[in-house]
């Protein structure tokens, strides 16, 4: 009895942990992790605790490692921590380790470029680290043949991104050589070779990131874009390579430099962002693959800046921007052209941070809703008060594809504009009378803003020609009148 | 009666007035042209009291007016000048009173007012017999029966206009309601009397039922198929949201199924048509009209778009448009004997 009442207690608890269990591994995760967010907390945490006397980390053997240190700085400085504060019991940190190993990685243009990248994110000179010059060891490694720093595409592509870091512009045949070793599925492979199935998703992330900071190579990125997307399994992740297609297996390091690649290139990685949290354990470290899902130091380390939505080189602020066109009811264009840092913006963010005269009220599940711009409309507490009657007024929002203004289906908040976009605006009841126009036109300023429209031409002598026409009228029906009312002799 | 211009000419000119003041709200046009028409009809030989309509029709723009300017205003709130505010609470009519409603129910009345002075111009000028007759022998019972509901409210208002007069002069003043069946008694069996002498006319020039059943046109059922096809399609196309051709097709549909349904007359005339210098100068001046009105605009803007709202701006006036209205005073400007 006691041995039945108790089984019964046992399967209660193991079905009400199932429950549980499912019910967390269902809720869906969010798209955007703030930085105070657990899963951030608890693997900085745990990244914290793997670090060694020497202010070093490791994720090979018990020695130091300058490009896993690196990583964890980058990953510190990304999140928003300075990793010289980040000490052990002898107070040395990650920052003391690379200053004082600068010299041994000068031999390798690729290490050199991703130790130079974190101590350039974490505020110190790569020019100047303990005597040692990174970027000229860097530059220094050029193989004459290739035209790659170091021995390959992998390496030329941290190269680069330092470069980038440190605010140096890397010559014309730098990039030409990147450029040259995509492969024609649209990848890159660590060694450089063009042979077509070579390739692979961390280097072409890298190499993305890499032509990104220097403004070069759109085709070639948006070719790179499309061959990561090509590496997404089913659960979002993005996979090494290709070569166990179509059982294609993500993981952590590839999905993580996927995502920054992404953003780099202002396309959306929400739903490998969901993909990646799920490679974090309990603990707060992230393991590499889901058939290894041991705590993994590197995979920990360079899953923290994609989840932080950070791309690289970290400190390299790249302008991004957006236009704005506004049409008043009196046929008035406004033209402003919107700078941002952050991957992408909202419509509602657009337009307040063009710094027009808006106000806004709350819409329900579509967010906001614009009731007056620059003193047009309503007010917030009858947002659509000129619409209830026919004609009905209010602002009608608009985004520009392919050079048609097309009306946006949903609100303002719901739009992401990223680094090109135009949106409209129209105060109007029928047409929206937006004039088409280029992001270049907008911020060159080349556009020139519409005033009203114009009542000049309506004035003097066009009011002349009516009144002229009507006395006219006037004398030849006096003329009809009076000959119809005589009478005949 | 029509002195020189014949029905085709005056048919044309109508036509051409009553299109602008269906597609514009510019009040300059609206304004040259309601100038253009009330100089045309002062210009027509004056008519009897009786089949004056002039007095009718002043009577029904100025209601029309009058509802189309306190409508626009007690309903559509919306514009940059607001003069009063109905209560909130108030349904439809609740809300800020503007000018800008005020001032398009003044332009929608003047657009009103040119269409009702047109009708009362073209129906002095021309005898309904000549519009029946311009009419092809197929749809010759349909002209019948059209003109004889064109005559019907003149006709009646004269029949009261002569009971009032009667009965004024045997001594009688109408004070209230109950004054009313004096008036309206007679009215009736006038009506009654008119209406058995027209079919006792008809009667005797063959629409009655003692006339020769008239033999259905050889593709009636034809017409009539295609007919009910062009209704489906136009009720397709206006519920797919094509409403042009939809329109187009309903058109079709309206002038088939009167083919379809006409019987076939053998029509002679003893006068035909005469096109004067005067019908000629009207016709012209009227398809020149027309053409600048309809197709100039996709040329050039004639400004003929308007609106009040959001707020009020100055109309703007193009002199080719000015034009084309001009011409249509030219009924005033041929000879009228």
């Amino acid at each position: 009895m006691h041995l039945s009442l108790r089984h019964h207690a046992l399967r209660l608890a193991a079905s009400v942990l199932l429950l549980v269990l499912a019910i967390v591994t269902t809720i869906p995760a969010a798209s955007a992790v703030e930085p105070d967010a657990p899963p951030i907390t608890i693997a900085i945490e745990w990244l914290q605790t793997q670090q060694a006397a020497d202010g070093s980390f490791s994720a090979f053997g018990d020695e130091g490692d300058p490009g896993t240190t690196a990583d964890v700085v980058i990953a510190l400085v990304a999140a928003g921590i300075d990793p010289a504060r980040v000490t052990t019991g002898d107070g040395s940190s990650p920052i003391d380790y690379l200053s004082a190993n600068a010299g041994g990685v000068t031999g390798d243009p690729g290490l050199a470029g991703k130790v130079a990248m974190a101590l350039s994110a974490a505020g110190s000179d790569p020019r100047d680290v303990n005597g040692t010059d990174l970027i000229a060891a860097i530059t220094d490694g050029r193989d004459s043949d290739t035209g790659f720093f170091g021995q390959g595409a992998g390496t030329h592509a941290y190269a680069l991104l330092a470069l980038a870091a440190a605010g140096a512009d890397p010559d014309v045949a730098a990039l030409d050589a990147l450029l040259a070793a995509q492969i024609e599925d649209g990848s890159w492979g660590f060694t450089g070779a063009t042979t077509p199935g070579t390739g692979d998703s961390n280097t072409t992330a890298l190499a993305i990131q890499a032509l990104v900071a220097h403004d070069a190579g759109d085709t070639a990125v948006d070719a790179g874009i499309e061959y990561l997307s090509s590496l997404q399994d089913e659960h979002g992740a993005i996979a090494y390579d290709a070569s166990e297609a179509p059982d294609l297996a993500g993981d952590a390091n590839s999905t993580a430099l996927a995502i920054q690649a992404f953003i780099a290139a202002g396309e959306d990685a929400s739903s490998m962002i969901a993909a990646l949290e799920s490679f974090q354990n309990p603990g707060g470290a992230f393991f590499w693959r889901a058939d290894f899902a041991e705590d993994s130091l590197l995979a920990t380390a360079q899953t923290l800046p994609a989840l932080l939505e950070v791309t690289l080189p970290l400190g390299q602020a790249r302008t991004k921007v957006a236009g704005l066109v506004v049409r008043q009811g009196d046929g008035s264009l406004i033209y402003q052209a919107v700078e941002f840092e952050e991957p992408s913006i909202d419509g509602i963010e657009l337009l307040t941070r063009s710094g027009l005269d808006v106000s806004m009220a709350p819409f329900g599940g579509l967010g906001g809703a614009v009731c007056s711009i620059e003193g047009e409309g309503c007010p917030s507490d009858d947002c659509f008060c000129q619409s209830y009657s026919n004609p009905a007024f209010f602002w009608h929002y608009y985004v520009l594809e392919d050079g048609e203004w097309v009306e946006y289906p949903a609100g303002a908040s719901s739009r992401t504009l990223a680094d090109g976009d135009i949106d409209g605006w129209s105060w109007t009841a029928d047409k929206h009378g937006l004039p088409a126009v280029t992001l270049e036109e907008l911020a060159a300023g080349s556009v020139t803003p519409v005033a009203a429209e114009p009542d000049e031409e309506n004035s003097g002598s066009t009011y002349l020609t009516f009144a002229g026409m009507a006395a006219l009228v006037l004398v030849i029906g006096g003329f009809g009148f009076m000959r119809s009312r005589r009478k005949p002799v | 009666m029509n002195g020189g211009i014949n029905a085709v000419a005056w048919a044309l000119w109508f036509v051409t007035v009553v299109i602008l003041p269906m597609t514009s709200r510019n009040p300059l046009y609206l304004a040259l042209l309601l100038l253009v028409v009330l100089a045309v009809f002062f210009s027509l030989p004056e008519r009897s009291g009786h089949t004056n309509p002039w007095r009718l029709f002043a009577y029904i723009g100025a209601g029309v007016s009058l509802l189309s300017i306190g409508f626009n205003i007690l309903t559509v709130h919306v514009g940059d000048r607001v003069f009063a505010r109905l209560p909130d609470g108030l349904p439809v009519v609740g809300g800020a009173l503007t000018v800008n409603a005020l001032v398009y129910g003044v332009i929608s009345a003047m657009a009103i007012s040119t269409v009702l002075f047109a009708a009362a111009t073209f129906n002095t000028a021309v005898r309904h017999a000549d519009l029946v007759r311009m009419l092809p022998g197929s749809l010759s019972r349909f002209g019948v029966a059209a003109g004889i509901a064109l005559l019907f409210v003149p006709q009646t208002i004269a029949a009261g206009r002569d009971i009032y007069d009667a009965q004024r002069a045997r001594g009688h003043h109408f004070r209230g309601i109950r004054d009313v069946p004096a008036f309206i008694v007679p009215l009736l069996s006038t009506g009654l009397e008119r209406a058995l002498l027209l079919s006792e006319a008809l009667e005797t020039r063959g629409f009655g039922a003692s006339a020769t059943v008239m033999r259905a046109p050889r593709h009636a059922r034809v017409l009539t198929v295609a007919a009910a096809v062009c209704v489906v399609a136009a009720l397709l196309a206006i519920g797919l949201g094509s409403y042009v051709p939809g329109m187009v097709a309903l058109l079709a549909a309206g002038v088939l199924a009167l083919y379809g349904s006409s019987g076939t007359v053998r029509r002679t005339r003893y006068k035909p048509l005469e096109w004067s210098p005067s019908s000629l100068l009207v016709s012209a001046t009227s398809l020149v009209a027309i053409t600048i009105i309809l197709f100039a605009r996709s040329v050039t803007d004639l400004a003929f778009a308007y609106d009040t709202f959001p707020r009020i701006d100055s109309p703007g006036f193009a002199p080719l448009a000015g034009v084309a209205l001009l011409l249509l005073v030219a009924p005033s400007l041929a000879r009228q004997p």
